[in-house]
């Protein structure tokens, strides 16, 4: 196997990992998605719910962004795979390459 | 309070979206956390954490709200128009509110006339249980029984009489069901919830009485058959009418048990609507039966709880209960608990399917179905007994309790089986067990009743000396009887006669050092009961076993019970202040249960001491060595006396020819008074009742 292989089965790699980390991702966008229109007014009435549903949707907005900015990590971890292994194999230029 | 009007059905709704959450949470934030920071992402996953830690929380509180609205708009509590209820928010106020409406439902489910929607509402509760169970929520457990005792000690027979009305095949095939599968699982966990309430101190007077006394005994002792085990439940419980001592719940039920016994109140129920039975029904229907017998499963679950063994034996009903168990009631067949009747055939020549437990000595109806014998399980039998004298001595409660069970048990023991002059224990092994532990336990007081012939068997503690312990006397009679059966097996027999023997060199150094038990002569005393075991092996020949594993056991038991199990007692000061306290009394002459030999080593030490001397030497030698050792008389040579115990071997012999006449004094008479070491082992031959053996060295 040469370095070219080499690269592009770390770089698979990691793209499986972070397809997993958005399918888990996604799962939990859903979870909290399919919670939220249960979660007003509609469903009770008074002010001790109203500050507990106020509290429950200004925390999960901040994990929604989390989730949200996960793409762009994900693309991150993938893209630092890649230069990571080219500066490797620039560094090891010539020499046999690692089984 | 803040109440908060709700839609039942959206809450319920919300309930499940938050346990999807909740479930999606946990199934995914591990797999971003830790792969992320595999890669050593930046990225911040904190607030997944957070998340996940919330959400049971958010969960479990939405549920409980949504259960809490349900019960009360079909119970018409605060309805508030427009398909609303108004409840309370809060975690602790809504959890209060929902024990209340959750017993209410359970009311409710035992009063409902449909079986189906019977049984549906009390597998609701039973999950809303589950949950509190698994949060360890005692408070709301605590609320729930508090309400709803009298219901749930009615619960088993409530399942049954659904099963009958059409929640359970009425097929011929479940004619020996009692409780169907299902309902065994509800019990297990109103049983389970009910031990975990009781133990932890939440249960009212009110509610414990509930149980205890419930109109249906067999139907709230299945809580305990089908709960956990008896260590689960409590040892003791909030004093109160009908308990002026704070007994353990189990402990009551095992006393309104025996009372419903006596007065023939006590049903087991079989097959729902199937009350047919033929003659080859026979075992099957016996083996049902015993497995309802609510004595075995009480004396099972007292047995593991210990207290409430002790509480129950030393109890009101302790000798009676003994009786029964141990002995025969009015003639009758001995260690019955009862029979199992069923009643006579109604006009149509129909037998009904309940067989109602008549007490032993009882006469039955003849015009009765069929009728079976019944027996507490022997095994749990035994272990209930151990544990009823098992509590430390001492002057407590406790102590007065094991005490009393010890007399109990001791007074009403049957005397040993004898066939064609062979005799053998009349009693189950387990059961055995417990006897012999109880004779340990006791022993300094069995002996002290061997040497001081007392006419009555009693438990008392000094009226005037709140101090002083319980102790127990044994009349003659009971004594006789007691050793006769320990010595009907031939293992028991010589592992008892040297631990007595051992105790009494015990007894004898301790004497030659000038230190007494208060007011009594412990020598004489233990061997007084050495002497009567003699007198007990003179006549016996065994029915299993032989006189060689008698002498075997005693000479292992000898050996064994060295410095290691019996210990040095120190006493500091002058001669005249040398009395025993009793706790070192106890520690002295008392066993807490038969020891664990290593029977290896002593058949090794043993077969080397038979080369150089005679078993009556051995006898006599061993516990007095071991006696003088312990309390420094005599400073052991580490080539005869090893892990704390003498090796009769070659080097001993040698030592004993150099010592025999090594002065030993009497520090217990007045003045000097001195004896050599051969007359002292002259002197325990003569109190072991062992025949003059002159010592001659045999090499």
């Amino acid at each position: 196997m040469g370095w070219g292989a080499l690269i592009e089965e770390a770089v698979s790699a990691a793209e499986s990992d972070m397809s997993r980390v958005q399918a888990a991702a996604d799962a939990i966008d859903k979870a909290i998605g399919k919670a939220r229109p249960l979660l007003t007014s509609g469903t009770w009435d008074g002010p001790a719910a109203t500050s507990w549903i106020g509290d429950w949707n200004g925390f999960y907005k901040s994990v929604q962004s989390l989730l949200g900015g996960m793409p762009g990590a994900e693309a991150a971890v993938v893209s630092k795979v890649r230069s990571d292994m080219e500066a490797q194999a620039r560094k090891h230029a010539g020499q046999p390459v690692p089984s | 309070m803040s109440e908060v009007g709700v839609d039942p059905q959206r809450v319920a709704q919300a309930a499940s979206a938050l346990e999807e959450l909740r479930d999606a949470l946990a199934a995914n934030v591990p797999t971003i956390v830790n792969t992320m920071s595999s890669y050593g992402s930046p990225v911040n996953t904190g607030v997944l954490k957070q998340a996940q830690s919330r959400a049971p929380g958010d969960a479990s509180d939405m549920r409980s709200r949504a259960r809490l609205a349900a019960l009360w708009l079909a119970q018409n509590v605060n309805i508030a128009g427009q398909g609303l209820v108004d409840i309370p928010w809060d975690h602790k106020s809504v959890d209060a509110a929902d024990a209340t409406a959750e017993a209410q439902a359970l009311k409710d489910a035992e009063a409902n006339k449909d079986p189906k929607a019977a049984l549906a509402a009390i597998k609701a509760i039973q999950q809303d249980m589950q949950d509190h169970i698994k949060a360890g929520d005692t408070a709301w457990l605590g609320a729930f029984y508090n309400q709803a005792a009298p219901q749930v000690a009615n619960l088993a027979i409530t399942l049954h009489n659904l099963d009958s009305a059409g929640n359970a095949v009425q097929a011929y095939n479940n004619r020996f069901t009692t409780l169907t599968q299902s309902d065994q699982q509800i019990l297990a966990t109103f049983g389970q919830g009910l031990a975990a309430a009781d133990k932890s101190g939440t249960l009212t007077p009110d509610a414990v009485a509930a149980i205890a006394n419930a109109p249906d005994i067999w139907s709230a002792s299945m809580l305990v058959k089908y709960g956990p085990p008896g260590s689960d439940w409590a040892t003791s419980e909030q004093k109160g009418y009908g308990n002026p001592d704070g007994v353990s719940l189990l402990a009551l039920m095992t006393q309104n048990l025996y009372q419903d016994l006596k007065s023939g109140n006590i049903k087991i129920p079989l097959g729902p609507g199937i009350g047919r039975y033929g003659m080859e029904d026979h075992d099957k229907l016996g083996n049902a039966l015993a497995a309802n017998d609510p004595f075995s499963v009480l004396l099972k679950a007292d047995g593991e709880n210990k207290n409430a063994a002790w509480q129950v034996m030393g109890g009101p009903d302790g000798g009676p209960l003994a009786q029964m168990l141990l002995n025969a009631e009015k003639g009758d067949l001995p260690q019955l608990d009862g029979r199992f009747v069923q009643g006579g055939p109604n006009d149509k020549g129909q037998y009904p399917n309940f067989f109602t437990m008549q007490p032993p000595g009882k006469s039955i109806d003849p015009n009765s179905g069929e009728i079976f014998l019944s027996t507490p399980d022997q095994k749990a039998l035994g272990n209930f007994l151990d544990a009823a004298t098992s509590a430390p001595r001492g002057n407590s409660a406790d102590a007065g309790y094991s005490a009393r069970a010890a007399v109990n048990i001791m007074s009403n023991l049957m005397p040993a089986i004898t066939e064609d002059k062979k005799i053998q224990p009349g009693y189950d092994p387990a059961i055995m067990k417990a006897v012999t532990n109880t004779f340990l336990r006791y022993l300094p007081d069995i002996a002290k009743s061997s040497g001081n012939p007392a006419n009555i068997t009693a438990a008392d503690q000094q009226p005037y000396d709140p101090g002083h312990p319980w102790e127990i006397s044994l009349g003659q009679g009971q004594l006789s009887t007691l050793l006769q059966e320990l010595s009907a097996d031939p293992t028991t027999f010589g592992n008892l006669k040297g631990i007595v023997a051992a105790k009494m060199g015990t007894a004898l150094g301790l004497q030659l050092q000038g230190v007494t038990v208060n007011h009594e002569d412990m020598p004489a005393d233990l061997a007084s009961l050495y002497g009567r075991f003699v007198t007990e092996g003179n006549n016996l020949t065994w029915l299993h076993g032989t006189q060689q594993d008698a002498k075997n056991a005693e000479l292992n038991s000898l050996i064994s019970f060295g410095e290691s199990e019996v210990g040095s007692i120190p006493v500091i000061g002058p001669t005249a202040s040398k009395v025993l306290t009793w706790d070192q009394k106890m520690k002295a002459f008392g066993v807490p249960q038969i020891p664990e030999f290593s029977t290896d080593n002593a058949a090794n030490a043993i077969a080397v001491g038979r080369q150089e001397f005679s078993d009556t030497q051995l006898k006599t030698m061993i516990p007095l060595v071991q006696g003088m050792v312990q309390q420094h008389i005599i400073q052991p040579d580490p080539r005869w006396y090893q892990n704390g115990q003498v090796v009769p071997n070659h080097a001993f012999n040698e030592w004993w020819g150099e010592n025999k006449g090594l002065p030993v004094q009497d520090k217990s008479l007045p003045g000097s008074q001195y004896d050599h070491l051969d007359s002292w082992y002259q002197k325990s031959a003569v109190w072991e009742q062992l025949q003059h053996d002159q010592y001659t060295q045999k090499h």
